[in-house]
C-alpha cells in the first residue's frame, strides 16, 4: 500500500512540472499569436470603445479609441492594409481628428477599399466646413453642412453636420420674428427628416427632433421622440440628461393643456416609462436631486 | 455604508490632495466631490472630465432653448422663481435667457464640479452672484487644477481615491443619495 502511494506521489510529482510546462507553452503560444495581430487587438478595442460609448462612459470610450488607434498604427507599420487604415480612420473620427481621418481613409481607398474614398471626401468637406465656421464664414459653412446632411453616406459625418445645422438655426430663433421663427423651425424639421428616415435607430436624431418639436409646442410629439431617444441611446451623458429634462418639460406642459381624460391616459403611459427607467418620481430621474 | 467610514475615507483623501492643492484653494473641494461622483458613474478619466468643463456647453443645442423651456426652468424651482420674480413678472426673456445659459448646467444638468464650486451661492439662493462670478471663478479653479495636474501623480492619486471610494460599497444607494451624503460629509470636514 505504502509502495503504491509512493509511486502515485512520484507520478504526481513529475505530473505537475509537466503540466506547468504545458500550460506555459500554451500561454506563450497564445501571447505570441495575439501579438501577431495588432489588427485584431485594434478591432477588439474599437468594439469595446463603441460599447462604452453607448453606456455613456465617454471618457473610458475615448481611452479605448486611443488604444485601438495605437494598435492600428502598429499594424500599419508592420503590414499596411486597407482594413488597418480604415480602422485608424474610424478611431480618428471618434476622437474628432477629422484631418487625420481624411488621410487614413484616402490611404485605405488607395489600397482598394471601395467605401473609403467617399468617406475621405465627406470627412474632408466636414473639416473644411468647421474651419469656415471658425472664420465666421457662416453661409459657406452652412452650404457644406447642408450638402453633407442631405447627400452624405458616412453616418458620423452626417450626424455631425445635421447637429451643426440645427444648432445654427436654433441660435437664431431667440431674436427672430414669429414668421421667421416658423420658417427656421420648418427648416430644422426638413434637415432632420432625411437622416432620421434612413437611420431610425439613431437616438440622437430623435433627440434633435424632440427639441425642435418642443419649440413648436407639439409637446406630445416631442415627448414621444424624447422617449425614443432615451430608448435608443444618446451620445453623451449631458445630452441624455438634457433629454430627460425635455421629457419632464413636456410632462408639465401637457399637464396644463390636456383635458382630464387625455391627461389620465397620458399619465398612465408616462408612469409606465418612468417605472421602466426607475425614476424616483414623475420629475426626478435617478441622476437628479429631489427639489 | 457607515458614516464613520466615509468621514475617515474623506479625511484621508483630503490629506492626499493637500499635497497637490492648498486646502483653501477654490478647486479643492469641487475636484474631490466631482471625482467621487464621476467614480460612482464609473467614469475614471478625470483629466478628460476636467478639460471638458472648459467647453462643457458644446453642443449649442444644450443652451439654445425655447422661451417656454426657460420659463419652465425658472418657474419649476421655487427658489429660482423667487429670485427671478421681477423678470418673470415682466416676461423679460432677454435677461432670463442670459442667466439661464449659466444656471442650466449647474442646476438643470447638475454638473458635480460646478455644483460644488458654487455650493455657497446655491445654498444661499444667490443665483445672480453665481452668474456674475461664473466665468472668473471657473477659469481660476481650472487653472489651479491645471497647475496641480502638471504633476502626473495628481491624476493617479485622484483615480485611486475614486477607486477606493467605490470599494466602500455604495452599490445599494442611488446617485441622489450618494450626492447628498458626500456633500454633507464634505461640508462637515470644511468646518
Amino acid at each position: 500500500m505504502k509502495i503504491r502511494l509512493k509511486k502515485t506521489q512520484a507520478k504526481l510529482g513529475s505530473f505537475w512540472p509537466k503540466l506547468f510546462s504545458f500550460i506555459l507553452l500554451i500561454s506563450i503560444f497564445l501571447i505570441f499569436s495575439g501579438c501577431s495581430s495588432s489588427l485584431q487587438k485594434a478591432k477588439v478595442d474599437f468594439t469595446r470603445a463603441e460599447a462604452l460609448n453607448k453606456a455613456y462612459q465617454e471618457e473610458e470610450a475615448v481611452s479605448f479609441y486611443k488604444k485601438s488607434l495605437e494598435e492600428a498604427n502598429r499594424e500599419i507599420k508592420k503590414k499596411p492594409s486597407s482594413q488597418a487604415y480604415l480602422l485608424r480612420g474610424l478611431n480618428e473620427v471618434n476622437l474628432n481628428r477629422w484631418d487625420e481621418a481624411e488621410e487614413s481613409f484616402r490611404l485605405a481607398a488607395s489600397l482598394g477599399d471601395d467605401r473609403a474614398e467617399t468617406w475621405a471626401t465627406e470627412v474632408g468637406l466636414y473639416g473644411l466646413a468647421l474651419s469656415l465656421e471658425k472664420q465666421r464664414m457662416d453661409e459657406a459653412s452652412a452650404r457644406l453642412y447642408s450638402s453633407l446632411a442631405e447627400k452624405g453616406k458616412f453616418s458620423p459625418v452626417v450626424m455631425a453636420a445635421v447637429s451643426r445645422l440645427i444648432d445654427s438655426k436654433l441660435k437664431l430663433i431667440a431674436e427672430a420674428s414669429p414668421a421667421q421663427k416658423d420658417k427656421l423651425l420648418n427648416e430644422c424639421l426638413k434637415i432632420i427628416e432625411k437622416p432620421l428616415s434612413e437611420n431610425l435607430a439613431i437616438g440622437y436624431y430623435h433627440y434633435l427632433l424632440a427639441q425642435v418639436l418642443g419649440y413648436q409646442k407639439k409637446y406630445r410629439d416631442s415627448f414621444e421622440e424624447a422617449v425614443m431617444a432615451t430608448e435608443l441611446g444618446l451620445p453623451t451623458e449631458k445630452i441624455s440628461r438634457d433629454n430627460d429634462n425635455q421629457i419632464i418639460f413636456c410632462y408639465r406642459q401637457l399637464k396644463n393643456e390636456l383635458s382630464p381624460e387625455e391627461w389620465k391616459s397620458f399619465s398612465s403611459i408616462y408612469n409606465s416609462w418612468i417605472k421602466k427607467w426607475k425614476w424616483l418620481d414623475e420629475t426626478t430621474p435617478t441622476w437628479k436631486r429631489r427639489e | 455604508m457607515e458614516e464613520n467610514k466615509l468621514v475617515t475615507f474623506l479625511q484621508q483623501s483630503v490629506k492626499i490632495l493637500q499635497y497637490f492643492l492648498p486646502l483653501d484653494s477654490l478647486s479643492f473641494f469641487p475636484i474631490l466631490y466631482a471625482s467621487l461622483i464621476w467614480a460612482f458613474d464609473r467614469q475614471f478619466n478625470f483629466q478628460a472630465k476636467v478639460l471638458e468643463l472648459e467647453v462643457w456647453l458644446e453642443p449649442d443645442i444644450l443652451k439654445s432653448k425655447s422661451n417656454e423651456f426657460i420659463l419652465d426652468f425658472f418657474n419649476s424651482n421655487e427658489r429660482l422663481k423667487a429670485a427671478y420674480a421681477k423678470e418673470l413678472a415682466e416676461n423679460n426673456m432677454m435677461s432670463l435667457r442670459l442667466d439661464f445659459e449659466v444656471l442650466y448646467p449647474v442646476i438643470g444638468l447638475q454638473d458635480p464640479f460646478l455644483e460644488k464650486l458654487f455650493s455657497r451661492e446655491l445654498e444661499q439662493g444667490n443665483y445672480r452672484g453665481l452668474v456674475n462670478d461664473f466665468d472668473f471663478r471657473l477659469n481660476q479653479a481650472l487653472s489651479e487644477i491645471m497647475v496641480a495636474g502638471s504633476q502626473p501623480q495628481f491624476w493617479n492619486e485622484l483615480g485611486k481615491i475614486g477607486q477606493e471610494f467605490l470599494s466602500l460599497g455604495w452599490d445599494l444607494l442611488n446617485k441622489a443619495d450618494v450626492r447628498a451624503e458626500i456633500k454633507k460629509t464634505l461640508e462637515q470636514l470644511k468646518k
